[in-house]
């Protein structure tokens, strides 16, 4: 089967929308059920986001195997955070952190998320026709003229920086609490003025 | 100083979309070494804990 540069933009962007809608949910449980992400789970998002960079760069520029690289080491990342997280908690009495989301905990999801990224890349990169056989046109703009790119890719963009904010928010300019209380920055803002 | 690695990677994003790619990578490879360094720092700090 051969994939066309246009085709493996589509593919991309619809797994770029994935790891957003991930991020999403991360963010959902984070200001509406009041969950705070811990250290770890602020890590894993890291981890999220450089597998969303990866995306973004095959969405700018094409397909290239050194892109599905940058996304298998942001995989590769995450996934380490997240199996270290279950690992904490794995010996029965140790506890957990989090409320559980269909019988498994965020970190649990995530470590399943970040093995199908590692698939999927690995999927993606059998397939030379997006490399060789039909490159984009040198003229061709940096989306390939493929809205849902432009889309995914700004969506992307805005998360990345909204986990910013939240992370200072959270953390403050130096070591994240752990587990965190409350939002350390707000804290300490309050209770200097 | 957790904020900063989505910073930096926000800024990578960019980078690549203003044309720059190779200093992308090079804000990349750096957000990676310091996600390196805060995993070791709160993976030691949550096995004291436990201990």
């Amino acid at each position: 089967m051969i994939m066309t540069p246009h085709g493996s933009r589509t593919l991309n962007a619809v797994a770029l929308l994935v790891v957003c809608g991930v991020l999403i949910a991360a963010f959902i449980a984070q200001f509406v059920l009041g969950e705070l992400p811990c250290p770890l789970c602020n890590l894993q998002r890291v981890g999220l986001a450089m597998v969303g960079f990866g995306l973004c760069l095959n969405l700018l520029y094409g397909s290239k195997p050194h892109h599905y690289g940058i996304m298998l080491i942001g995989g590769l990342f995450g996934g380490s955070v997240s199996i270290r997280q279950i690992l904490l908690h794995i010996v029965p009495g140790t506890g957990a952190y989090g409320s559980p989301f269909l019988g498994l905990h965020y970190y649990t999801w995530a470590g399943i998320c970040f093995f199908l990224v590692i698939v999927g890349t690995a999927i993606m990169l059998l397939f030379e026709g997006q490399f060789t056989q039909l490159r984009d046109k040198p003229n061709d703009n940096k989306f390939g003229n493929h809205k849902l790119a432009v889309f995914a890719f700004c969506l992307m963009l805005a998360l990345t920086a909204g986990n910013a904010v939240s992370a200072l928010l959270e953390c403050g300019p130096t070591v994240c609490d752990d587990p965190p209380k409350d939002y350390k920055l707000l804290r300490e803002l309050d209770a200097g003025g | 100083m957790l904020a900063l690695l989505f910073a930096l990677l926000a800024g990578a994003t960019v980078l690549a979309w203003k044309d720059r790619p190779y200093m992308a990578y090079a804000v990349f490879a750096t957000t990676l070494a310091l996600s390196i360094y805060w995993l070791k720092f709160h993976s030691t700090t949550q096995l004291t804990v436990v201990l």
